[in-house]
């Protein structure tokens, strides 16, 4: 039986003519799930994303690695679906580029479909939410743990300096801080971990007002809203568990690491705590990236590695986080150079950048190497489904590509001085590697 | 509200259909949904059907040859304001046998360092300022230049286009940085464990001086011997219109596509002394079944297990598509499901491959926990002779006719993905109507079709990358025979045997 009303198809947005009509649809259930659905049928397939405000952030600290667990569990069985049949599903229906994805704020179910198979994701991701605590198995945890372990080896252990980014959050976020934690933990902390425990942070977390789901591509938009009324409208909202949240950090001065791994040259990172995600300073300092290391402009590229000879490569960016971001500069030596040099250099780059902006040529540069990214990326349904579930998020979805591509906006004068702002010399954290034959490949703290 | 400047809001606007149909933004409709009684939860026992499908139809082509022999396809595609296009010049460096693959690796790279028609900041400067992106496309078999950007700067594009392939002026200083740049990231090569693997993979299977081999990275020492005079020699032996295609697709009107082309390359003239493209030798696989590299402290070992594969060309590429998903393409893969939950072996595993017009390669990867890699190899082994034999279970080899021929329509996704499968078509002297044909073929290949297109265990290779010390009694126990221990760059150091 029905319990409400009748849809009228929602107005599509303004159309003009010789274009295709289309709109974006946006819609609240009364279980506080949140639906946006974008229809363009240029192309048969749709791109869909279910993402809940749960991350590593909302785990219990004795419990490090529990948002990781919960998704490989969720795509294993739920009460509808059989051990494997999530992944049988989704490959029979021809689905690309299907995978879950967990960081510090949040937890994502993605995939695209052909358009015929829209409502399969639809019934998988409503099990997740629905009914899944009632599937768990003590045998199914105990084989996804091995499974994180795994992860943590290939994506943590093997790479070198894969301890790097561990090591920036744990300095960089005081103890007690939601991102203090390595972000892909080693599977250590979930040892003992039962079927009870799991069930009630999924119960208390992974609830319908915690979640968007979006959808966007080849779908007809009555339909869609038919499916998620029939998937999703019954399932219960949760209890409102509040999430943890803390102040952005704040370094008083700089300091000083010493890593030796087993690599084959020396390398250099700074590390600055930096303005939240979509805060002011935030735009800026992805510019700021664009700038010292983009393939567009370059500063850092061109004096470090073109001009001097003494780096072999440079990267820079601002991750952006809900809590506080992370400004990176990392350069890696040219054969015979060190990280001392290697830091004098950056810091007379900055130092000219923060005095006085970029000129025209490489404003335009480094915009448009961020633009570019941005924008073509969105042509797929599954950047431009992931797109608006952040625009959602944010409050800002009649206004998504603005707000996206606020940058475009920067002149040069606010690059500089966000620069100076932002990435003072001396408070950041510097993290000096050096390679070391008896060292482990990821690398670790040395006197 | 501040706006965007006026002479880029055009250009902005151009990755999201909804700007295509009505400028800057869409509105928002706030949608009434319906909610199901609760309790009324039988439906969710079974997935739901799929709607009607129609058969998928890949996109027409709209095909034209300049008087200078250089082909030109274009595909209109209007939901966006976007254009892609891809210049392809067949013969990459398995056609140039006398030259290193480093020297063409770095002519392709050092065209955007200037051209007769632009200086380097000009041509950056044009790029950022229509939003043009180009890059440069490299590989054994051809090489070109792709490009995308808001519709409405594609004639700048195709001016750029022709300015990178056609004038380049390559300028001592340019070339020097860029040589130093390239050399400078050969430094990252012993720590990378993929290119390790694969460089050991391609010299088993392909032979160690294999032009495909020798092409997968340039090394070192023959990045720092190329020259300028290299650079401007190999230009001159890859151009020419009788090898050229340009692929477009987006917002654009088929007939203003050919009269820009016309204009831009119609003066391009066909060298009639322009060389043949080389014939590039067969596989010839040797050596023993195994080499191991060791990585002392490495916490994870990485295992490539693979085989040569038939042509793309091939009437047996449809089975080979089959095979690759029967034997972990497909993540739900009996392959994939033992080794990632069953044996916990691997976090992530899967199957890669390298199409070539002549024989290509397939091969299954993962990151396998230490302990584990001798069962690994063995569950690789079984399953490859289970296959053998027995070929697929029926339910097995309808799914992965499904996920193959249900997932053709993303290769057409964007304007970018549609015409790099063009394009590589067009590498590959497939005919036009190759994806349609292969979708077809998939559909009819029987499971003793597949059983017979597997290789025998006896003529598979692997790679492992990872610590010797840990590795080696588990490795010889798999007793297939003397392991070879090779260096990161395929230099053979010892064997080891029983």
């Amino acid at each position: 039986m029905l319990l409400a009303f009748a849809v009228s198809p929602p107005r599509p947005a303004r159309a003009t003519q010789g274009t295709p009509a289309l709109s974006l649809g946006r819609a609240v259930l009364p279980n506080g799930l949140t639906v946006v659905l974008a229809p363009d049928h240029a192309v048969p397939v749709v791109g869909m994303e279910l993402c809940y405000r749960v991350g590593s952030r909302d785990e219990p600290e004795a419990r490090p690695g529990l948002a990781e667990l919960v998704p490989r569990l969720m795509v294993r069985a739920t009460m509808h679906v059989a051990e494997g049949q999530y992944d049988r599903a989704l490959d029979a229906a021809g689905a690309s580029a299907s995978r879950w994805t967990v960081d510090r704020d949040r937890t994502c179910f993605r995939t695209t479909v052909p358009a015929a198979a829209v409502a399969l994701p639809l019934w998988l991701w409503s099990e997740q939410m629905g009914f899944f605590t009632g599937r768990l198995e003590q045998r199914l945890i105990d084989q996804q743990v091995v499974t994180l372990r795994n992860e943590h080896a290939q994506k943590v252990e093997n790479v070198p300096l894969g301890h790097l980014s561990d090591l920036e959050s744990a300095r960089i976020y005081p103890p007690g801080h939601p991102y203090h934690a390595p972000a892909l933990p080693d599977g250590d902390g979930l040892r003992g971990m039962g079927v009870p425990e799991v069930r009630a942070f999924v119960e208390a977390q992974y609830t319908p007002d915690r979640a968007t789901l979006v959808l966007s591509g080849d779908f007809d938009l009555s339909r869609a809203v038919d499916l998620v009324g029939k998937y999703f409208g019954t399932i219960p909202r949760g209890p409102g568990w509040p999430r943890r949240t803390f102040g952005p950090p704040v370094l008083t001065g700089q300091t000083r690491l010493r890593i030796a791994a087993r690599v084959e040259q020396p390398s250099v990172t700074l590390v600055w705590p930096t303005a939240p995600f979509y805060q002011a300073g935030d735009a800026e300092l992805e510019v700021v990236g664009e700038l010292l290391a983009g393939p567009r402009a370059g500063l850092l590229r061109l004096k470090l590695v073109d001009e001097l000879r003494i780096a072999s490569s440079v990267a820079a960016h601002q991750y952006s986080r809900r809590l506080g971001s992370l400004f990176v500069i990392h350069a890696t030596a040219a054969p015979g150079h060190g990280p001392d040099e290697l830091a004098a250099a950056i810091d007379d780059v900055l130092r000219s950048l923060q005095k006085a902006g970029p000129n025209d040529y490489l404003m335009r540069g480094s915009i448009a190497g961020y633009l570019i990214g941005k924008l073509f990326a969105i042509e797929a349904h599954a950047a431009r489904a992931d797109l608006y579930g952040r625009c959602e998020e944010l409050g800002i979805l009649s206004n998504c590509v603005d707000g996206w591509t606020r940058s475009f906006l920067l002149n040069a004068a606010q690059i500089s001085s966000a620069a100076a702002r932002e990435l003072p010399l001396g408070r950041r954290l510097v993290i000096e590697a050096v390679p070391a034959a008896d060292a482990p490949i990821a690398g670790e703290l040395r006197p | 509200m501040r706006r965007w400047p006026a002479r880029w809001a055009p250009l902005l606007c151009c990755g999201l259909a909804a700007c295509a149909a009505a400028g800057p933004q869409p509105g928002v409709v706030e949608l009434p949904v319906l909610a199901w009684a609760s309790g009324d939860d039988a439906f969710r026992a079974q997935p739901p059907a799929p709607f009607p499908e129609a058969a998928f139809e890949p996109p027409a082509l709209d095909v034209t040859t300049l008087a200078n022999g250089m082909k030109l396809i274009v595909v209109e595609r209007h939901a966006v304001r976007l254009v892609a296009a891809e210049l392809v010049l067949v013969g990459g460096s398995a056609s140039l046998p006398d030259e290193t693959p480093a020297a063409l690796a770095l002519m392709v790279r050092c065209t955007a360092n200037g051209t007769k028609s632009f200086d380097e900041p000009q041509l950056f400067s044009e790029m950022n300022t229509h939003l043009i992106e180009v890059s440069p496309q490299v590989g054994d078999s051809w090489y070109g230049f792709s490009m995308r950007a808001p519709s409405v700067s594609f004639g700048r594009g195709l001016q750029i286009i022709h300015a990178l392939a056609l004038e380049p002026t390559f300028p001592q200083a340019s070339f020097e940085t860029a040589r130093g740049q390239a050399v400078g990231h050969t430094a990252f090569d012993p720590d990378n464990v993929d290119l390790i693997a694969r460089r050991n993979l391609y010299a088993a299977l392909y032979g160690p001086s294999h032009p495909y081999t020798r092409a997968l990275a340039p090394r070192k020492a023959d990045l720092a011997r190329v020259t300028r005079e290299d650079l401007v020699r190999i230009w001159r032996q890859t151009v020419d219109p009788s090898v050229a295609t340009l692929v477009v697709a987006g917002d654009v009107d088929p007939r203003e596509v050919r009269r820009l082309v016309e204009a831009e390359f119609g003066g391009w003239k066909h060298d009639p002394l322009f060389p043949p493209r080389a014939t590039v030798p067969v596989a010839a696989p040797s050596g023993p079944r195994l080499v191991v590299v060791d990585r002392p402290g490495a916490q994870q070992a990485k295992v490539l297990y693979g085989a040569v594969s038939p042509s793309v060309a091939s009437p047996d590429h449809p089975t080979d598509l089959l095979l690759r998903a029967l034997l972990g393409g497909m993540r739900s893969s009996a392959l994939a499901t033992e080794v990632r939950d069953e044996l916990g072996a691997a976090w992530r595993a899967g199957v890669d491959f390298a199409n070539r017009p002549n024989a290509g390669l397939d091969w299954w990867y993962g990151s396998v926990a230490p302990e584990r890699t001798a069962a690994v190899l063995a569950t690789l082994d079984r399953r490859l002779g289970e296959l053998r034999a027995r070929g697929p279970a029926p339910n097995e080899l309808a799914a992965a006719k499904e996920a193959v021929v249900r997932s053709f329509p993303h290769r057409y996704e964007t304007v970018k993905e549609l015409v790099a499968t063009v394009a590589q078509a067009e590498a590959f002297n497939l005919p036009l109507d190759n994806a349609g044909r292969v979708i077809a073929e998939v559909g009819a290949v029987s499971g003793d079709e597949v059983r017979a297109a597997v290789p025998d265990p006896a003529a598979v290779k692997a790679v492992v990358v990872g610590d010797l010390t840990v590795l080696g009694d588990s490795l010889l126990g798999l007793e297939w025979g003397p392991i070879e221990v090779r260096d990161a760059d395929g230099r053979l150091l010892r064997t080891l045997a029983r």
